[in-house]
């Protein structure tokens, strides 16, 4: 049964002093051996045959052993056998006593497990060497163990905090609104905690966003960067940002406490039901595919940004593709793991291989996402990468729940205050100030009910008055898909350029029996949109706005100008306080 | 040995020369082959010739190259790109920050 | 001529009384009593005929010679011991006798 010691000596008070058994079956030879070890400073136990070794050595657990080979009773070869077999994984180290000088005699002394010999007569200062170049091999090993004991304990305690990220990991990079019904994805188990996210959430004014997302390295690095990701994700598209805004906060994040060498490959996705359009914007990743009805490629949106994490704020371009998007029409997103997927004879599936399967489903859309994750598991044996695949079809959403983060309930108290911001064109370039008015509107909790609609209207009145009064850009353009990335592109462009010009915000509310009334007008320092509203273009995407806006509201006027608008929106209590 | 560095009679300029695949295990050579001490080349050439195999990893080293030369001043050519390391390059846009041949 | 070998090497026995200081005396003693048992032992397992045992006997006597510098005395226990492995009766009592004439020559120089 082997035996656990700790420390050196286990016996010794002082460093260096041994506690060694000398078995010999001569007393004379015993005890000049006992002496001769004493007097190098170790204490000695002895022993007059093989049997009381074993005794002896059970019971005082010696350091070092000094074996006599042939005595009776039990001899040294046997007596060897069996202490080492007791020692188990520690490192006694046996020397046996001998006259025997033939060869074969010796090879016997290694086989029953010694470690070396001393003959007779003895030398004190060859016994002296070999017990000090043995304690110097057994401290030796006795600090390997130690250290790989330590390393055993460390290892053990490392995979339990990484259990413990993973836990965390998941409950923020796998929470949102991931069930919901126009959504579809698959990750391999492995991709989960080695740099795959997946994000989604409702946006207040309808639509969603969504975020795929690969991360460099594994593991624990990678998820440390998921999490500031998927806070800014949720934070912000809950208080109404745009794609683009969470695009420009995300990179800027990243760089910041990102190593340099790690980033993630990402693409984002805003998707508007309301208004037949996606926003695609790639950074890294593979391909985005757009398949209409009936399955057919309509559309592939190439990575043509710098992954988020590596460039500069100032050289980083959050601009989407946006493309319209009919109902029943999806998209399909993949990571690399997918297009690098190895084969048996090392083949990768890749970019054409999905194409071709796409095509193989021709009138069938609904089937590309299982033919594709079957077509995958018959390709290979052990992915060497992460998979990770997402559909998202275009349907209309159910009723986001509430998104906004929830404040302490109040008092119903009636709310009675009149507010105007202007913004000015440097502020119109720089931010987005829809969300921070809206947060205002939030403080009425009468509208809390009501945020959806209201972030809508109020984002169709800015829009309005800064792509048509400031930027007066022309809606006509949006008549199909090339013109719509013509007219954002000169949108953004323009408003690069902007200098001079002003939009005014004015919110006001005044609370009545039976809730309150909020009026909102928007003015701007343009011409006015006047002429566009009263033309005959009134098809999908152009004059959408304002007619959305008054199914919204109450009502709904503006200015002969056409540079001013006001919108009135009412609110009943649900029930009387108190 | 995989990673090779040669500096330029005049000093100026630096070639990292990649062999083999160009992964991870490539990490403490590829910075040490900048970061020895004495050595302040003005440009620097990656030479991925005889590079069959590129991952994000090595994205990471490359953006550690360029931070350590200079950031958006730095000077980095990428040469000799095959098709595949072209690929790998491109997706993640790379030729945005280096200059890619 | 090979020199004979010494009955006692002096420079062992000066070496011992320097290890064992006080013990000097018991260590002496308990060489002689051992010596005197493996005297006997070695007289019944030669009439018995019993080489193991002759042997394993001489083999012990030989190192305790050896520790104790007595020279003649190990080389005739060697002998024996040679003797035993080849179950050599002749041999063995010749060494035996030559064992018995080194010992005595040996105790009192030992001052027992």
């Amino acid at each position: 049964m082997p035996e656990n010691r700790s420390g050196v000596a286990s016996n010794a008070a002082e460093p260096g002093r041994l506690k060694v058994l000398v078995a010999d079956d001569n007393p004379t030879d015993r005890m000049i051996l006992a002496r001769l070890v004493s007097r190098l400073g170790h204490s000695v136990v002895s022993a007059e045959n093989g049997l009381d070794a074993l005794v002896k050595f059970s019971f005082e657990k010696p350091d070092l052993v000094l074996l006599d080979a042939l005595m009776p009773v039990m001899d040294g070869f046997e007596a060897a056998r069996r202490i080492k077999l007791q020692s188990g994984e520690n490192l006694i180290p046996i020397i046996f006593l001998t006259s025997l000088t033939e060869t074969g005699a010796l090879v016997k002394c290694l086989e029953a497990g010694g470690d070396d010999f001393l003959t007779k007569p003895y030398n004190p200062v060859i016994l002296q060497a070999k017990i000090q170049a043995f304690n110097r091999m057994q401290e030796m090993h006795q600090t390997l163990q130690d250290q790989r004991d330590l390393i055993s304990k460390q290892h053990e305690r490392l995979l339990h905090e990484q259990e413990l990220a993973k836990i965390i990991y998941d409950r923020v990079a796998h929470a949102g609104s991931l069930d919901a019904a126009n959504l579809r994805y698959v990750q391999t188990a492995f991709a989960m905690f080695n740099g795959d996210i997946l994000l989604a959430a409702y946006r207040p004014s309808g639509g969603m966003h969504i975020l795929l997302g690969d991360f460099t390295g594994h593991g624990l690095s990678a998820a440390i960067g998921a999490m500031p990701l998927a806070e800014i994700f949720y934070s912000m598209t809950a208080r109404g940002f745009l794609l683009r805004d969470i695009l420009q906060e995300a990179n800027s994040k990243l760089s910041r406490i990102l190593p340099v060498d790690i980033f993630c490959c990402a693409v984002l996705i805003e998707i508007n039901p309301d208004k037949g359009l996606v926003a695609i914007w790639n950074g890294g990743l593979p391909e985005v595919l757009l398949l209409g009805r009936s399955g057919e490629l309509q559309h592939r949106v190439p990575s043509t940004h710098l992954p988020l994490g590596v460039a500069q704020a100032d050289r980083f371009d959050p601009t989407p593709v946006v493309l319209p998007m009919a109902s029943g029409e999806r998209l399909l997103c993949l990571t690399d793991g997918v297009i690098e997927s190895r084969d048996q004879a090392g083949n990768q599936f890749g970019e054409s291989r999905v194409v071709e399967l796409i095509a193989s489903y021709e009138a069938r859309p609904h089937d590309v996402f299982d033919g594709l994750l079957q077509a995958l598991e018959a390709f290979h044996g052990s992915p060497e990468d992460d998979i990770s695949l997402l559909e998202v079809v275009m349907q209309p959403l159910q009723a986001p729940p509430a998104t906004l983060p929830q404040e302490d309930a109040r008092h119903l108290d009636g709310q009675d205050w009149q507010l105007a911001y202007t913004f000015r064109s440097a502020s119109i370039r720089e931010h987005n100030p829809l969300p921070f008015l809206l947060k205002v509107l939030m403080e009425v909790p009468g509208l809390r009910a009501h945020a959806g609609r209201l972030f809508t209207i109020l984002s169709e009145l800015y829009s309005n008055a800064l792509e048509h009064g400031l930027l007066k850009l022309d809606s006509s353009l949006k008549l199909d898909s090339q013109g719509f990335n013509r007219y954002y592109d000169e949108r953004n462009e323009r408003l690069r350029q902007l200098n001079g010009g002003w939009i005014r915000v004015l919110l006001d509310h005044r609370p009545d029996p039976n809730g309150g009334v909020l009026h909102i007008e928007v003015a701007d320092s343009g011409d006015g949109f006047v002429e566009q509203a009263r033309g005959v273009v009134r098809d999908r995407y152009a004059g959408r706005g304002l007619e959305l806006v008054r199914a919204l509201s109450d009502d709904l006027s503006f200015n002969p100008d056409g540079n001013q608008v006001r919108v009135e929106f009412a609110w009943r209590l649900g029930h009387t306080a108190g | 040995m995989p990673i090779k560095a040669t500096l330029s009679p005049d000093g100026q300029e630096l070639t990292i020369k990649v062999s083999g695949r160009f992964d991870f295990s490539a990490h403490q050579d590829f910075r040490e082959a900048y970061e020895r001490g004495g050595l302040t080349p003005q440009r620097f050439v990656v030479d991925l010739h005889d590079t069959d195999y590129i991952d994000s990893s090595a994205l990471g080293m490359l953006l550690l190259l360029r931070d350590h030369a200079g950031g958006d001043a730095a000077d980095i050519r990428i040469i000799h790109c095959n098709e595949n390391v072209r690929k790998v390059l491109s997706i993640s846009n790379f030729e945005q920050l280096f200059s890619i041949e | 001529m090979p020199d004979l070998p010494n009955d006692i090497d002096s420079a062992v026995q000066d070496a011992l009384r320097e290890l064992m200081q006080d013990d000097y005396a018991l260590l002496i003693d308990t060489f002689s009593r051992d010596s005197q048992k493996r005297l006997a032992q070695l007289h019944l397992s030669l009439q018995a005929q019993d080489w193991e045992d002759f042997r394993q006997t001489a083999h012990s006597f030989k190192g305790s010679c050896g520790n104790m510098g007595a020279t003649a005395l190990q080389q005739a226990c060697e002998e024996a011991e040679l003797a035993g492995i080849a179950a050599d009766a002749e041999a063995a009592q010749a060494s035996y006798s030559k064992i018995q004439h080194c010992f005595e020559r040996v105790v009192p120089l030992l001052g027992l």
